[in-house]
């Protein structure tokens, strides 16, 4: 489905260099590496938020050049969440729906992440674990044929993390939607994903 | 707790008692109801119009104050500049400049541009308002658009209701910003609508209610009824109609801070991007804007009879001319500042303390204590002159001509303003610091001195340089109160200056001269403030 | 820079600033003389230094605003002796403050005031310094002979050849203002009323004051050279001896010409005045016998742009000042007529001019 081939990327420093990737219908792919090891860079030339300095980048064998990030199909769950602050649960999740979408599925994803009832909830009341599946369903009722996760589970405690990471891939596998997760934590990814790809030395960690 | 409730007590006195006197006096003169009287305003000259112009002019300059100042917000606020804390100074500089200055210096712009005096008289005045207020506009909004985290606006690009730039300004940021654009928008109709000097100069022929009031005072609570009762009556209808107006816009501004306060808005330090050619022509554009009538007063002043000449300057600063010279002028408005601030900084702080503190416990009490700190903005600074008068004609008239009577004016006005900036950075302020410092044994005043003052030190300086700035441009109030004494203030002076029959073209150059100084020194002052006000606060005022 | 420095340095400018200001004296302090005057009042700082070094009087000087200001602030703090010496008020305000009680009798040698200085009022409870008549000045490149002749007469201004281009000042507001619209009402009688509506009718420009009125509307004034000139007025209420005061500041000439309908100008005259609540007469005495003698007051032309009270005072003839200056034949109206009459007159002009 998707295929990233040589993309080298320098701010000031060389982040990424002549990185390939390559993720496959329904396949959920953990990206790991420490910080500053370039794993968000990687996602934000996927979406098209960033470019890359060289390389190319093939989703459904289309070259995702000049398409800008609102035409790619790609969504994202960012690591600080970005739930809008200004609208409730519900609104956030309708920001996702499309013009003239069916209101109900809000209704259907909220009871899809588990969180049953929560369409009025304003967000700063929302806890660590719930914001997050907020920011999971919207990315998600927008029905994005790819979806990539930034590090959405590192704010979490342990036993957190844990369970919603096997929440996130149910869903994911639910929906049949490939994914590619970006964390610097080795167990999490081993939990969420089918593949690790290692990206310190680009070698791929074959799943236990 | 007790020291505080007697500030409290002591400043609501200090607003109130004039307001009183002055009122009772204006109503014992008075005959006719104030309905009545403004019956009649449009049957007779000296009101005909007012209301409806006061109105007109404080929409209409809203609405071109924030036309002009939200793509100036957006444009400074969003990317990042050289020099971004000199021309965030740059653009507030005009909001702190003296009215009459102001006036002079659209003069002088729109000199070379007849149509502006005549039929185009109302515009003048609008672009002069906006000219003023601009800086609202950006304070208010620019501190949230340079900071809020980008993944906000990313997240919604990826999002079916934010693909576009106009869904991603109608859904995210329109709703996110416009508590902030209310806001100075509502200050902005509160400022057009009191204006005064801007009104007298830039479209004589109309009047809006302070005109009108200023015409009358000299007459109004006179206790002879032929000399005094039409007048009394005209200031106290006028008044009631601008303090109703007024509360309200403090009210609806007051509750648009609270509603900003409840939404917490994720914000990181620098949210800024780079900017285009595009924007950087506009800044450049809008900071033209902001130096021409400034540039136009300085080349003004060094022109007599449209020739070139220093006459002005050294009359200015010689003496002779006037009864005080400019230079001792000058240096009777920096006293005046100085003073101002020595009490305007205390008392505002304890308000702004007093305030912060109830508003968890009793918020009706904290938003009653909110709104009587701003009443001052709200009474016309003829009705507090006329309120110290009598106040001190019947208690100890001697006083009436102490120096310090008419700093009274000016900490009436500037003291709302230190509260407007210190409180929200009060609110900012993380507890645990002063706790940690309580646990580890430091009784309270310490802890004010060596914790809390020195984190609350760039609103601190702000909100001094913004009393300094202010009292040295105060003309409203100083002017009323003012001829009691033989000390003037600079603005008055300018003002005397420019009322005397000017034959000889020397005065009013050297009126202009004192106002270049003047214009330089708040400056000066205004710009070295905003180094000390990191990216992202100050949005609350 | 540190925040101790900060607050030290602050304390420290404070300080020499309250020392620079310093407190006023009261009434007991007999040498020093306390008056108030109206803004333009133009004796100046040396002048009043060398009174000062003449006579060991010391004098502080309030500015008020106009001649109605002066009065009302000294009506309001009559009761708190607060200044000795009233300059200012004019013979427009004279009956009010009259029969307010507000003066007593100031001692001085009234003999060598003009007559014109004491047509008005000639007694002791306000002295004369200066006098000048207000009238309407007019462009002389408008009024060609042709189209536009001289103006006769008042109702020559309700007519379309003035329309818009005649400006008058506030009488609530400004003190020619006033004094014009006194003359008009004892001029026209029964028609004041309506000569007014009528003017009200064709666009007459009605300033707040009359530098307003002057420098920004009138086309024949200084106030082309000033910046928001407008120049709208053709004809404008000022004093008849302004365009001597043009000329002589304008190298010898100008095109303001002052017109001279008998009857429909307002001769002021502006007077010293001792509060009655004062004891500082003695003082108060030696300013005013400085203020009407020979060598000051034959300086008002210069000073205060006035004519001067004392008999055989006269405009210089330097520049055209006494050449292009006409002294009218006034309304006559004494101050006790126009206490009577002022409210009524005030509020039929608000009405008629609405």
């Amino acid at each position: 489905m998707l295929e990233l081939r040589g993309i080298c990327k320098a701010f000031d420093n060389p982040v990424l260099t002549d990185f390939d990737l390559d993720v496959g219908e329904g396949e959920i792919v953990a990206l790991l590496g420490p910080s500053g090891s370039g794993k968000s860079t990687v996602l934000r030339i996927i979406t098209g938020l960033e470019t890359a300095d060289a390389g190319s980048v093939t989703f459904q064998g289309r070259d995702l050049a000049d398409i800008p990030p609102e035409g790619r199909g790609i969504g994202m769950v960012f690591q600080r969440l970005a739930l809008f602050p200004h609208l409730d649960v519900a609104g956030n999740l309708r920001f996702g729906l499309a013009r003239d979408g069916d209101e109900s599925r809000i209704d259907e994803m909220l009871d899809l992440v588990g969180l049953d009832g929560f369409g009025g909830r304003r967000i700063e009341t929302l806890s660590g674990g719930e914001a997050q599946r907020v920011a999971l369903a919207r990315s998600l009722i927008a029905e994005p044929r790819m979806l990539l996760l930034d590090e959405p589970l590192s704010s979490l405690d342990a036993d957190l993390k844990e369970s919603l990471a096997d929440e996130v891939r149910r869903v994911l596998k639910t929906l049949g939607i490939p994914a590619i997760h970006v964390t610097h934590d080795g167990a999490l990814a081993a939990r969420l994903a089918d593949r690790i790809v290692h990206l310190a030395s680009a070698r791929e960690l074959a799943k236990e | 707790m007790r020291v505080r409730a007697v500030f409290v007590m002591a400043w609501t006195c200090a607003v109130l008692v004039p307001l009183i006197l002055a009122w009772g006096e204006l109503s014992s003169v008075a005959e006719r109801s104030i309905w009545d009287t403004l019956s009649s305003f449009e049957d007779k000259f000296q009101t005909q119009g007012a209301i409806g112009f006061t109105f007109q002019v404080a929409a209409l300059s809203t609405l071109l104050t924030l036309a002009l100042g939200i793509p100036l917000a957006w444009n400074l606020g969003r990317y990042r500049w050289p020099g971004h804390a000199f021309l965030r100074g740059l653009f507030t500089v005009p909001f702190v400049m003296p009215s009459i200055l102001v006036a002079m210096g659209f003069l002088a712009l729109f000199d070379a541009w007849p149509i502006m005096r005549r039929e185009g008289a109302l515009w003048a005045l609008l672009i002069a308002h906006a000219w003023f207020n601009l800086a609202l506009v950006v304070r208010f909004c620019e501190p949230l658009l340079a900071t809020l985290d980008p993944e906000l606006e990313e997240a919604a690009r990826l999002l079916p209701h934010g693909e576009t730039r106009w869904q991603r300004m109608r859904n995210l940021w329109a709703p996110l910003m416009w508590p902030s654009v209310a806001a100075a928008g509502a200050m902005t109709f509160l400022f057009s609508f009191t204006s005064f000097a801007l009104v007298r100069w830039l479209t004589p022929g109309q009047r809006n209610l302070e005109v009108v009031m200023a015409n009358q005072s000299d007459w109004a609570g006179i206790q002879i009824p032929e000399l005094g009762r039409a007048p009394s009556e005209i200031v106290m209808a006028a008044s009631m109609v601008q303090m109703l107006t007024i509360l309200t816009s403090l009210a609806l501004i007051s509750w648009l801070q609270s509603k900003r306060m409840r939404m917490v808005t994720p914000t990181i330090e620098d949210a800024r991007s780079s900017g285009s050619g595009w924007s950087a022509l506009h800044l450049m554009l809008m900071a033209g804007f902001v130096l021409a009538p400034l540039v136009a007063l300085t080349f003004s002043s060094f022109q007599i009879r449209g020739e070139w000449s220093l006459a002005g300057w050294e009359a200015a600063f010689a003496g002779s001319r006037t009864g005080i010279g400019v230079s001792e002028a000058l240096r009777s408005s920096i006293g005046y500042a100085l003073l101002t601030l020595a009490i305007a900084l205390p008392l505002g702080y304890i308000l702004a303390d007093t305030i912060q503190r109830v508003e968890q416990t009793r918020p009706r009490l904290a938003m009653a204590i909110d709104l009587l700190a701003m009443l001052p903005l709200a009474i016309s600074a003829v009705i507090i002159g006329l309120g110290v008068l009598i106040g001190l004609l019947r208690t100890e008239p001697a006083l009436l001509r102490e120096w310090w009577i008419p700093a009274y004016g000016h900490v009436m006005l500037t003291t709302p303003f230190v509260v407007r900036i210190l409180l929200p950075a009060m609110r900012g302020l993380d507890p645990d610091f002063e706790n940690s410092a309580a646990l580890l044994g430091a009784r309270p005043f310490r802890r004010l001195v060596s914790i809390r003052l020195p984190l609350l030190r760039g609103s601190l300086i702000v909100s001094g340089c913004f009393v300094l700035a202010i009292s040295l441009g105060e003309f409203g109030a100083s002017w009323v109160v003012i001829r009691f004494t033989e000390w003037t203030t600079l603005p008055v002076l300018i003002d005397e200056l420019l009322g005397r029959p000017g034959f000889d073209p020397v005065p009013r150059a050297a009126a202009q001269a004192g106002g270049v100084v003047l214009l330089g020194l708040t400056m000066v002052l205004f710009m070295a403030v905003e180094r000390f006000r990191p990216l992202g606060r100050g949005g609350d005022f | 820079m540190k925040a101790r420095t900060l607050m030290v340095s602050l304390l420290m400018m404070m300080t020499a600033f309250a020392g620079c200001l310093g407190s006023e004296s009261t009434s007991e302090d007999s040498n020093v003389l306390r008056i108030i005057s109206y803004d333009a009042f133009g004796i100046s700082d040396e002048m009043l230094s060398s009174f000062t070094n003449e006579t060991g009087i010391d004098v502080e000087l309030t500015r008020a605003g106009d001649a109605g200001g002066v009065l009302a602030t000294a009506l309001q703090t009559r009761e708190g002796d607060l200044y000795d010496l009233v300059l200012g008020i004019d013979n427009s305000y004279l009956g009010a403050a009259l029969a307010a009680d507000l003066f007593q009798p100031l001692d001085v040698d009234r003999s060598g005031l003009s007559a014109r200085a004491i047509v008005s009022y000639d007694g002791n409870l306000a002295i004369p310094f200066d006098a000048g008549s207000v009238c309407l000045n007019y462009d002389s490149t408008y009024v060609d002979g042709e189209n536009v002749t001289v103006p006769e007469s008042l109702w020559d201004f309700t007519t379309s050849n003035w329309t818009g281009k005649v400006a008058v000042e506030n009488p609530r507001t400004s003190s020619p203002g006033r004094a014009f619209m006194i003359a008009t009402a004892t001029h026209l009688g029964e028609d004041y009323d309506d000569w007014w509506a009528a003017m009200n009718a064709n666009d007459v420009i009605v300033s707040d004051g009359w530098t307003e009125a002057y420098e920004v509307h009138y086309s024949a004034g200084y106030g082309v050279w000033n910046d928001g000139f407008i120049g709208d007025a053709r004809a404008v209420v000022s004093y008849c001896h302004s365009p001597g005061v043009e000329a002589y500041f304008g190298d010898n000439w100008t095109n303001s010409v002052a017109l001279d309908i008998p009857g429909a100008s307002f001769g002021q005259i502006e007077y010293a005045a001792l509060l009655a609540g004062s004891k500082n007469g003695e003082a108060a005495k030696a300013f005013v016998e400085w203020l009407i003698s020979e060598e000051i007051n034959a300086q008002m032309p210069m000073l205060n742009l006035m004519y001067p009270a004392i008999a055989g005072g006269e405009l210089p003839e330097d520049a055209g000042y006494r050449w292009h200056s006409v002294v009218p034949t006034d309304a006559v109206v004494s101050p006790a007529e126009i206490d009577a009459n002022i409210a009524d007159w005030l509020d039929t002009w608000d009405t008629s001019m609405a």
